[in-house]
């Protein structure tokens, strides 16, 4: 017996779904870096720059630098995170210095009562008196801070990215916590 | 310095305080005499700048969105698409499949470049024509095809006349100077007979080739190369003026291998012919080919036969009209001497028209044992092939050459501009850390 062909009954819509192109490696590598190191990008930034607008567009250009050059990263020449830690560096010191050629860089000023009236007066002049220890620092300092206690990295990869020795690295952190102590203990 | 710094292990207190601030970071107990230590790298921590939610969100929307470029026009966003992978392939990859398409492109130039040389076995050698420039080929009204003239097959009349042979017969003293002219040099060439060379139409003028040719064959095909030139020209209707034929002995050593020269006239309706028949009986060397105008010789013999001419027929007259026995005898003498004389500007005129119909042609031959049997007889073999891709090679090699020696240096100059650069940004973005 012979089939008849049929059309399809019942059916009045068809969805055809957008197609996509399949992740690489190398941006699944970026996704992951990206959600890991945001937050720790725009900090380390921000406490180069000391300026929160400023910070945010340089921690944007970096992660798009970062994502343009995706592809280009050498696993041999140290971490993605140092790497990518590296391109903003980059980036901020670039608009230190375009900010150099317009005008001297201004600190933000404290915010106290960004201080919770809760932990009382001996924190908040604790705090204070660090706040006015960081604001001592030399923009080197400041960025080894930032670096450790900002973006949360290690002896190692603070290392890589300002391009020193590890050891150096640890000992020139260790100067400037001692600093900072000594502030603070004077400042007390 | 770095080494230094490397190979200094740290002081152990220092080395106890850094892993404290790094346990008080991550939130873990410290030792409590580093308590003091471990509040302060908290409260530092503390101090960390937070992201604005609503700066994070749009960061997010721009990494999901892949960082797209505003305002950019499709060309563009094409360039930038390119540019964006050309990024992402390391330099390596890079530089290889640079390296592979300019190698693609030297060869396919060198091949071009050699492609008139390539292909048709024996014809390698060198050519030469030389026209000269003021010296115009000719067209007589005999031959009018001016292209076929080109290749030497219409320099004039056409051999055979009854003026070459520089006889005159008693019926010639009926004719009139214009018909003794007309057969020397043909109809039409009489016509400027009274004006200055310089006057004759580049069509009408006489020009004189010659052509030598040097061919080289092996040793085994010499003497068929050299009975070769006798057979081509009987068969185009010429004569060997000299020739000289030494020896021919293929086990002969280097010195006495054969070698071959013959002087040739070939007609100049049938140079053409004979030319490829002569450089097909093996490689050819050199070829050259000359030409020379002669036709203020033409003139000038011309307008000697007319001016003679004439007086012969007065004398005729006179003699006609003479009376007197010494008379008659006076003209007779001076019919004589003018008649000498006329028969002499003939015989010129007649040489000059043989030195254009008759082409002399110089061949030689000689015997090289470079040659392969075979290789010599006209046809594209292996050995060309082989000859030809050495050729292709070596050019080849010689481009690649000149050209490392031309790029070489360019590329290490902007490898240290690149890294001149490179070191300069690096010391300004440095530098900027302390200019705060």
């Amino acid at each position: 017996m012979k089939a008849v062909p049929a059309r399809s009954r019942g059916v009045n819509e068809t969805v055809a779904a957008a197609a996509t192109e399949i992740p690489t490696d190398a941006d699944l590598a970026f996704d992951e870096l990206y959600r890991r190191d945001r937050d720790a990008i725009h900090a380390y930034v921000a406490g180069l720059l000391r300026d929160r607008t400023a910070a945010e567009d340089v921690t944007s250009m970096a992660f798009e630098r970062a994502y343009r050059r995706r592809r280009s990263f050498n696993p041999k020449r140290g971490t993605r995170r140092a790497w990518l830690f590296g391109i903003a560096r980059n980036a901020a010191l670039d608009e230190l210095r375009r900010r150099g050629r317009q005008a001297t860089l201004v600190a933000e000023p404290v915010d106290e009562t960004a201080i919770p009236p809760e932990q009382g007066a001996e924190v908040a002049i604790r705090r204070a008196a660090l706040r006015e220890a960081l604001s001592t620092l030399a923009p080197r300092e400041r960025e080894l801070v930032a670096l450790k206690f900002f973006a949360g990295l290690g002896n190692p990869e603070i290392a890589r990215v300002i391009g020193i020795s590890e050891t150096n690295a640890g000992t020139r952190l260790h100067r400037v916590i001692e600093k900072l102590r000594r502030h603070c203990d004077e400042a007390a | 310095m770095r080494l230094r710094e490397r190979e200094m292990p740290l002081d152990p207190q220092v080395e106890r305080e850094l892993e404290a601030i790094d346990r008080a970071i991550a939130g873990e107990p410290v030792d409590p005499d580093l308590e003091v230590l471990a509040e302060l790298a908290r409260a530092l921590r503390e101090e960390r700048v937070g992201t604005e939610p609503g700066f994070a969100a749009e960061l997010d929307q721009r990494v999901a969105d892949g960082f797209p470029r505003a305002g950019r026009l499709a060309g563009s966003h094409r360039l930038v698409e390119l540019r964006q992978k050309l990024a992402g392939v390391p330099p390596r990859r890079i530089l290889a499949r640079a390296g592979a398409a300019a190698t693609v492109l030297v060869v396919a130039g060198v091949a071009i470049s050699q492609s008139g040389e390539i292909g048709g076995g024996g014809d390698g050698g060198t050519f030469s024509a030389q026209p000269a420039p003021d010296q115009p080929t000719v067209v007589t009204p005999n031959q009018p095809n001016a292209a076929a003239e080109a290749d030497g097959d219409a320099t004039g009349l056409s051999p055979g006349r009854d003026a070459l042979d520089g006889r005159r017969t008693a019926r010639d003293l009926h004719y009139s100077g214009s018909e003794r002219l007309q057969g020397l040099i043909g109809p039409g060439a009489v016509s400027n007979f009274n004006g200055s060379a310089a006057d004759v139409p580049p069509a009408q003028r006489k020009v004189a080739r010659r052509v030598d040719l040097a061919l080289s064959t092996s040793p085994e095909r010499f003497r068929t190369a050299a009975d070769g030139v006798l057979d081509v020209v009987r068969d185009h209707r010429g004569y060997v003026l000299r020739s000289n034929v030494s020896g021919g002995d293929p086990d002969a050593p280097r010195s006495q291998l054969g070698h071959a020269s013959f002087e040739l006239r070939i007609p100049a309706a049938q140079l053409s012919a004979a030319l490829g028949d002569l450089s097909d009986l093996g490689h050819v060397v050199s070829r050259t080919d000359g030409r020379v105008d002669i036709t203020s010789r033409f003139v000038s013999a011309q307008k000697r036969i007319a001016a003679l001419e004439e007086t012969r027929q007065n004398l005729l007259r006179q003699l006609a009209e003479a009376v007197t026995l010494t008379e008659q005898e006076s003209i007779k003498r001076r019919l004589a001497i003018v008649e000498a004389q006329l028969s002499a500007a003939e015989d010129d005129l007649g040489a000059a028209q043989q030195r254009v119909q008759l082409v002399p042609v110089s061949v030689s031959i000689d015997a090289d044992r470079a040659l392969a049997d075979g290789d010599d007889a006209g046809g594209w073999s292996l050995g060309d092939a082989v000859g030809d891709a050495g050729k292709v090679l070596s050019v080849t090699a010689g481009v690649l050459l000149v050209s490392a020696a031309v790029l070489g240096p360019l590329a290490i100059l902007a490898a240290l501009i690149w890294l001149g650069a490179q070191a300069v940004a690096r010391l300004r973005r440095e530098r900027a850390l302390d200019q705060i």
